[in-house]
């Protein structure tokens, strides 16, 4: 099949895609990409572009794919950082409207109350537990896409669920409690 | 108070939204990773046009996103093996139907006019066959068969087929024949067939035999048979008048 891929035949390519894909673009939103979906496509495209120099087995495949989504990335991301964010007006994100209790409920609940999870990580934590949530790459495949040593990816993994811990204990901690038996 | 350390074991837990039994102060936080693995993996995926045409979406097209690889690893196995065995034919089939896909206006009339003209070519064809087929169809259908009702069959016997008959006969003997033998061969058969068939017509509508013209209606009938014979007679020749 890869072999196939590599020679350029569409169905071997359409086998490649569907099976990385939906982890590409998890990996994109969760990290923070605004068309995960586009990104998607423009990272399959420079895929399939490379292919033909690709060596290597189906692990090495993995890789080569988030590396190359890693990329782009990272080169949205200094685009959108040197250009500013343009964000569209809308009344209920207008900070100056009060949102109601049903509003917050539902931003609470939602995708990206649960994707903001790791924003308050540093950028490489971020990077290597969204890799390893989301893309299900090793220790290792990681090392290879952020171009760090299998240790320092585990170290950054142990630090960033660390930190993760505490920011949720700190949040329950922070809730009112309905249990008077504590106080 | 100090909390115990994540090990390498609870790290690799947590990362797929589980917490081992022995360390329940991880399950808040296992079951936040599970909720922004699903929340990642929620996001539509829909390949670019320049991504599509350099895939075959028949069987891929609208794939759905899910959060767990267990799913989806069997998802793409069973989705490989139905794209991977048919591909060379379906791949013909799609390419065909991508290059029509990418024709212009003008080749899209072109082509459908050429298609348009070999099928009536096609149905001509099958009408002047069975033109030609339909014929000797038909004459096989009317075969002629032992039916007794059969119209194009003659009986002599028969009063109403009688004068048919004689003309049949008279046009088989030809203009060699005797005229005045046959006719008059002719004309006792129509006075003994006329004879029988009043007879049988007498017993039919008067068993007790209270008829007092018996045949009389059969016998003109014979009769009314014989005047036909000048005409059918060959020779012509009316000595014995």
């Amino acid at each position: 099949m890869l072999a196939a891929a590599q020679a350029g035949a569409s169905w071997a390519c359409t086998i490649i895609w569907a099976e990385y894909a939906p982890a590409v673009s998890a990996f994109l939103a969760a990290r923070g990409s605004r068309e995960p979906e586009d990104l998607t496509s423009d990272v399959f495209i420079a895929v399939f572009d490379a292919l033909p120099g690709f060596v290597g087995g189906e692990s090495e495949l993995r890789s080569f794919v988030f590396t190359i989504a890693y990329r782009r990335l990272v080169d949205e991301l200094r685009q959108r950082s040197r250009r500013g964010e343009p964000r569209e007006w809308t009344p209920e994100t207008d900070p100056r409207s009060d949102p109601s209790a049903e509003d917050e409920a539902v931003d609470r609940l939602g995708d990206a109350a649960a994707l903001s999870l790791i924003d308050g990580l540093p950028e490489d934590q971020r990077n290597v537990l969204a890799l390893r949530i989301v893309a299900d790459l090793t220790i290792d495949q990681i090392a290879d896409v952020l171009g760090k040593r299998a240790g320092a990816v585990k170290a950054l993994q142990r630090r960033a669920l660390d930190s993760l811990r505490k920011q949720l204990s700190r949040d329950r901690t922070l809730l009112p409690s309905t249990d008077d038996s504590d106080e | 108070m100090r909390k115990h350390r994540i090990s390498h074991d609870d790290a690799s837990a947590l990362v797929k939204g589980e917490a081992s039994a022995t360390r329940p102060d991880l399950v808040p936080l296992a079951d936040a990773i599970a909720d922004f693995r699903i929340a990642a993996f929620a996001s539509p995926l829909r390949p670019s046009a320049e991504l599509t045409a350099r895939l075959e979406l028949a069987e891929t097209s609208g794939i759905s996103q899910e959060a767990s690889p267990t799913w989806r690893a069997e998802t793409i196995k069973v989705r490989a093996r139905v794209t991977d065995s048919p591909a060379p034919v379906l791949g013909k089939v799609k390419k065909m139907f991508a290059w029509f896909t990418g024709l212009g206006i003008a080749m899209k009339v072109a082509l459908g006019l050429a298609v348009a003209a070999a099928a009536s070519v096609t149905g001509v064809g099958a009408v002047v066959a069975y033109n030609e087929i339909a014929p000797t169809f038909e004459q096989e259908q009317v075969t002629p068969t032992d039916d007794p009702t059969d119209e194009e069959t003659t009986d002599p016997t028969d009063p109403d087929t009688f004068g048919t008959s004689v003309s049949e006969r008279a046009h088989e003997l030809g203009k060699d024949s005797d005229g005045a033998a046959f006719g008059e061969e002719t004309s006792e058969q129509a006075q003994q067939l006329g004879d029988e068939h009043a007879q049988n017509d007498e017993h039919a509508q008067n068993p007790e035999g209270t008829n007092p013209a018996p045949g009389a209606e059969n016998a003109e009938n014979g009769k009314d048979h014989a005047p036909d014979l000048p005409d059918v007679t060959p020779g012509g020749d009316d000595t014995d008048d």
